[in-house]
């Protein structure tokens, strides 16, 4: 081949080059659309693989909900009501993708099991993109959720954490907060079935840390134990049972149970527990909470 | 006067004249960059003159510039033309410097996490204006690069030019080739998907296999940074396949082409006497020099295979991409790289430490030291029959070898999940997904009644009578305006005369029902008579090899079945545009 040959042909495969990279520039926007979309599509079936194995149990295989969970075909995720019962500031899908990361550890309060925790991040089995696979399958209710003409099966509804029927618990029927300056002569007679209620519910979250003694020390035995360290520690001289357990609900920080082994219930003179119940009970919770924990 | 201690430009005006001054500075500069071309001999060298100066200035950047001294100055002219080089150590130098340039555009876009690495493919791929381009471009010059780096050391054996005096330059040949394997299959992990991970899971699990165990167990906590694949292993591998080894790769590579200049290309065997060298004794008739032809036939080559590629990635070929890695699920046929999967065969034929490790590093070290060994003089083709026949059955061994590495050999697996497989594999599409959506009519098919509304009902009364959930099981013809589903379901039923030796009397069905909005689930359901297992688990059969079934209390033989459930999106382009 002559060289003038090879050099108009070689410049002929380079104009060549830059129509094909031409071609590439002009489908490129829409190629990159097209992979959005399939991607999302196969996002959704393996979201529906994942739901098939690990959700569908509880939560229903057309996600209908049993007793064990919530419906999630369910127009009330979709229609914004259930975010605002949550005062969920953010997006559905955040919050679902949150949701099943993160689980509900404090559902078992208020559920036959807790929703456990799914993703990696929180110590479950699920790596983020199945996470996130998993929610764009839940987000796919959407128009059967929403569709009135023929409305989804709901066997089983959200529940607003707290409250298990409606008219069971209200917190601070009162409207006024308790406060720290009481002594138990100022309560009101105690009912331990509410204060059973009030101890377990999400709102005050007591039973989250003292059932079982996990974190905190444990609900059964409570009223025994009490008996002794009044009896025992001369720091508690002169107090009644009653007077010690508001106290402590009250005011955790003065009277605070020694750390044994591995449980640790104080750091510094300060107590892991909340600090505020003084502000968000009033006297007849104070009261029911009292009576309950003194038959434990 | 110029206060500088030569005449300074102006001055040159003075003296000169502006246009002869900056013709003058135009030249000197030009001689300067192209380290002694002159326009003059610049112009020259592109319209293809011989030079007009003496000694040729075309030689100057061969000695004084250090891109061009890497080549010869002129090539003996039976060297320059296809024959006898084939242009395949060019074209793998020209695939590793594809590699280096779309590997840095790549590095830009890639983090080595197990948390991010699949997401950036996925970035890469949705969201990065030509990404998909110059991944696909990365991974084809990969396999390119293996294959030349294959086929040229194919070709040196073949015209014996490994021989005195290239023994050395074969040997660095030689390294480069173990290089490019370890480049290439250190790319595998990088995306993090399924097939990257078990393939390296596969691959350094040979490593593990060194003896003694100390060794081994060290080696392969080096490579992966822990007992198992993860964040460190990634990283390792990150490291290697871009630093290390390209590293290590560019080194030889310059001894390479230091070794081609000094001993010059071997001519076709038939043009030397027997025990001779004349390739740097290239008379002058002979002489092709570098500028202007062989450069401009470079050129051309670069121009025409980067072409190629580039019509190959955008229509033909797609770097794949799996599902993110998974160290709990284990895909069904795990096959190592094609360039490895001899190695894989070698695996199956026993020992892991004698097959796997020493039988492969003999045969590096003898290929490393074979010219030291070959040391015949004659590099004719007559004279080197036996070379030659062995090596041609040594490419055969390595064909039947890879055949033998791939999940067609030696793999035993159960009839039911073959089929299963083939239709809906666990990666890939397969034939079940390329159904196009609408055509996948929810309903019940049954390869035993596709087009027979009687079969259908028979069946459907026996599962009726088996007290099985009717919407499941009413078994109906395939639509007719479902041709492509009509299609899988013939195909299901070839299945089983492929793959159903051991399952008499098999048939399977397909149920599809909507799931979601967009989304139908497919089931795969495959039933046939139990055969009869001894105890070593072997199945039973009579004298004529007919397979002894199990029979249940009222001597019909029981019926055993598995299955396996697919979710099947509108939008997932399986069909048409997927890939």
């Amino acid at each position: 081949m002559k060289i003038e040959t090879k050099i108009i042909l070689g410049t002929a495969m380079f104009f060549a080059i830059l129509l094909m990279v031409g071609w590439v520039v002009i489908k490129e926007e829409s190629r990159m659309a097209e992979f959005t979309t399939q991607f999302e599509g196969r996002s959704l079936e393996r979201g529906a693989t994942v739901f098939e194995s690990n959700c569908s149990t509880c939560h229903g295989r057309q996600g209908q909900g049993s007793g064990r969970a919530p419906a999630l075909n369910n127009p009330r995720l979709f229609n914004g009501e259930r975010l605002a019962e949550m005062k969920w500031a953010g997006g559905l899908f955040d919050y679902i993708e949150n949701a099943i990361a993160a689980g509900r550890p404090n559902s078992g309060a208020y559920w036959p099991e807790a929703m456990p925790t799914w993703g990696q991040t929180y110590g479950g089995p699920l790596r983020p993109d199945q996470i996130q696979d998993l929610t764009r399958f839940v987000m796919n209710w959407e128009s059967s959720a929403l569709d009135e003409a023929n409305p989804p099966t709901v066997n089983q509804d959200f529940i607003l954490p707290g409250i298990r029927e409606e008219g069971d618990l209200q917190i601070m029927a009162s409207g006024a907060p308790v406060g720290t300056a009481v002594t138990f002569g100022d309560l009101p007679a105690g009912d331990p079935a509410r204060g059973e209620t009030l101890y377990t519910s999400n709102e005050l979250g007591c039973s989250s840390c003292h059932l079982g003694g996990v974190v905190a020390p444990n609900t059964v035995g409570t009223a025994e134990r009490a008996a002794q360290r009044v009896a025992s520690d001369p720091a508690l001289a002169g107090y009644t049972l009653e007077q010690y357990l508001v106290e402590s609900i009250l005011q955790p920080n003065i009277y605070i149970v020694p750390n044994e082994g591995s449980a640790v219930y104080s750091a510094g003179g300060i107590s892991i527990m909340q600090q505020n119940y003084s502000d968000r009970i009033d006297a007849q919770d104070l009261a029911d909470l009292v009576a309950y924990l003194l038959g434990q | 006067m110029s206060v500088l201690p030569f005449p300074s430009f102006l001055d040159d005006i003075k003296e000169k004249g502006a246009r002869r001054a900056i013709t003058d500075l135009v030249d000197e500069t030009v001689t300067r960059v192209t380290a002694g071309l002159n326009v003059r001999d610049i112009r020259e060298v592109l319209r293809g003159d011989a030079p007009s100066r003496r000694p040729n200035p075309r030689l100057t950047p061969h000695a004084d510039a250090f891109w061009m001294h890497m080549r010869p100055s002129y090539y003996h002219a039976s060297v320059t033309g296809v024959y006898p080089t084939l242009r395949l150590g060019w074209l793998t130098t020209y695939f590793f410097v594809v590699e280096i340039i779309t590997g840095m555009f790549l590095m830009v876009f890639y983090t080595p996490s197990p948390l991010s690495a699949y997401e950036n493919m996925l970035n890469l791929l949705s969201n990065v204006p030509f990404g998909q381009l110059i991944r696909d471009l990365h991974r084809l010059g990969a396999e390119g690069m293996v294959m030349m780096v294959f086929l040229h050391m194919l070709r040196t054996f073949v015209t014996g030019s490994y021989k005195k005096p290239r023994q050395f330059t074969w040997a660095t040949g030689v390294i480069l080739l173990l290089t490019t394997l370890i480049l290439s299959f250190s790319g595998y992990l990088l995306p993090w998907d399924q097939l990257a991970f078990w393939a390296v899971t596969i691959g350094t699990s040979m490593a593990e296999a060194a003896p003694p165990e100390i060794v081994g167990t060290n080696v392969n906590l080096l490579l992966r940074g822990a007992p198992d694949i993860g964040a460190g292993g990634l990283l390792r591998f990150y490291l290697l396949h871009v630093f290390a080894l390209p590293l290590i790769t560019i080194i030889f590579i310059g001894v390479h082409y230091y070794k081609v200049i000094l001993h010059g290309h071997s001519l076709p065997p038939g043009e030397d006497e027997v025990g001779t060298d004349t390739a740097k004794r290239v008379p002058l008739d002979r002489r092709t020099y570098f500028l202007p032809d062989v450069l401009t036939n470079e050129v051309l080559w670069i121009g025409a295979v980067t072409f190629l590629l580039i019509v190959l990635t955008v229509w033909f070929y797609h770097a794949p991409l799996e599902s993110h890695a998974d160290p709990q699920v284990t895909p069904l046929h795990t096959t190592a790289p094609w360039y490895f999967l001899w190695l894989q065969a070698m695996l199956k034929l026993g020992d892991k430490v004698f097959f796997g490790l020493v039988i492969p590093g003999l045969l590096f070290l003898f290929l490393l030291v074979y010219p030291y060994i070959d040391v015949g003089k004659s590099r004719r083709y007559a004279h080197r029959r036996l070379g030659l026949s062995l090596s041609m059955l040594a490419v055969a061994g390595f064909v039947v070898l890879s055949w033998m590495g791939s999940p067609e050999y030696g793999v035993e697996t159960s009839g039911d999940q073959e089929v299963a497989q083939a239709l809906a594999p666990m990666e890939g599409v397969g034939p079940l997904r390329s159904v196009p959506f609408e055509q996948l009519v929810p309903g019940v098919y049954s390869t035993a009644a596709m087009d027979d509304a009687d079969v259908a009902a028979a069946l459907t009364a026996r599962f009726e009578s088996e007290g099985r959930a009717m919407d499941r099981f009413t078994v109906s013809p395939v639509p007719a305006d479902a041709p492509r589903l009509l299609g899988l379901m013939e195909q299901f039923d070839h299945l089983f005369d492929v793959w159903g030796a051991n399952m008499p009397n098999a048939w399977g069905q397909l149920m599809i029902r909507d799931w979601q909005p967009g989304l139908r689930r497919v089931e795969i359901y495959i039933e046939w008579d139990r055969p009869q297992i001894d105890e070593q688990g072997e199945i039973i059969r009579d004298a004529e090899g007919n397979i002894q079934v199990v029979l249940d209390a009222d001597g019909n033989p029981e019926r055993e079945n598995s299955g396996k459930a697919i979710y099947i999106s509108a939008e997932s382009g399986y069909f048409g545009g997927g890939h």
